[in-house]
């Protein structure tokens, strides 16, 4: 089974989303800003990046993580993706989960000025700030998409 | 190499796609294909002369970024470097560029009738503005040259 993490850039959001899910982050704790700091391909990945998958890791049952920046094509993203699979690969097996639905202002302008306009310090203030407001909606979506992925495997939802 | 998938952002992928299957599906008429008025999709056209399955893949979004998202989905499952070959459409024709603001600005029957009526000297045009890596091996090679 393989998981991907999608939002506008693949640095942010998905980030967090993907980390959040191989416990690099606490979920009962808002993270700090070295935490996010030391967080790999945190608010670091270019522009130019877009539409390139990056590896995250391997959570406890040996599901990969990947994450994935594509702009504002989210249904296209989803859509390849989906016909890919049914069209090439036999019995494979992937979610995609898109992480945008938990941005608030903070995290779209941090981005915006830290990424695209390369003011970084202001960025990543805001950046830091909406990551903490936006949190607990965070971690509801990957325990939601952890839940979506018992379902699909067919094991008994914890 | 496994196949060979055309990508763009309008069904003229799966129309350039049939040309290049063994079927000899160029031969018919567009009218027939129902797929010309669908906004997105990812199908199986055939097989090439060689025999490889020939898959053609629109979706509203640039070449480049389908594109990568293939590439991005191989890497993902694991299918080697090389065993999908992305064929991007290419639009030196006035005629095809017309099709495609026609599509691009949702006019689907339009463009389709359109075709119907060119046809088959459309399909002439299709084949003439894509370009079919010769082999993997002289893709490599050509990159390379690129690099250099």
């Amino acid at each position: 089974m393989k998981i991907l993490y999608h939002c506008f850039g693949g640095t942010h959001s998905s980030v967090l989303a993907a980390a959040l899910h191989l416990r690099l982050l606490d979920p009962r704790r808002r993270p700090s800003d070295s935490e996010l700091k030391t967080l790999p391909f945190f608010d670091k990945r270019a522009g130019s990046d877009y539409g390139r998958i990056a590896f995250y890791g391997r959570d406890e049952q040996g599901r990969e993580i990947w994450i994935l920046g594509r702009l504002g094509y989210a249904r296209v993203t989803e859509g390849v993706f989906s016909s890919l699979l049914h069209a090439l690969i036999e019995n494979g097996r992937q979610l995609l989960v898109d992480t945008t639905p938990i941005l608030n202002w903070q995290m779209r302008v941090g981005g915006y000025l830290s990424r695209r306009a390369r003011w970084k310090r202001i960025g990543f203030f805001l950046i830091a700030q909406g990551t903490r407001k936006a949190y607990p909606r965070l971690v509801q979506l990957v325990k939601q998409a952890e839940e979506e992925i018992d379902r699909i495997e067919g094991l008994t939802v914890r | 190499m496994k196949a060979l998938l055309y990508v763009d952002d309008t069904p003229l992928a799966a129309l350039a796609a049939l040309n290049e299957t063994d079927s000899g599906a160029s031969a018919r008429n567009p009218a027939a294909f129902d797929f010309l008025s669908s906004p997105q999709d990812c199908r199986r056209v055939g097989r090439s002369r060689e025999g490889l399955p020939i898959f053609a893949l629109w979706y509203p979004a640039s070449q480049v970024f389908l594109t990568r998202i293939v590439k991005s989905f191989c890497i993902m499952h694991d299918i080697p470097h090389g065993d999908v070959i992305t064929v991007p459409l290419r639009r030196n024709s006035l005629f095809i560029r017309l099709v495609t603001w026609l599509y691009r600005h949702r006019l689907n029957r339009l463009a389709k009738n359109l075709l119907s009526l060119t046809w088959p000297r459309a399909g002439r045009d299709l084949v003439a503005h894509f370009q079919l890596p010769a082999s993997p091996l002289r893709q490599g090679l050509d990159n390379r040259r690129r690099k250099r």
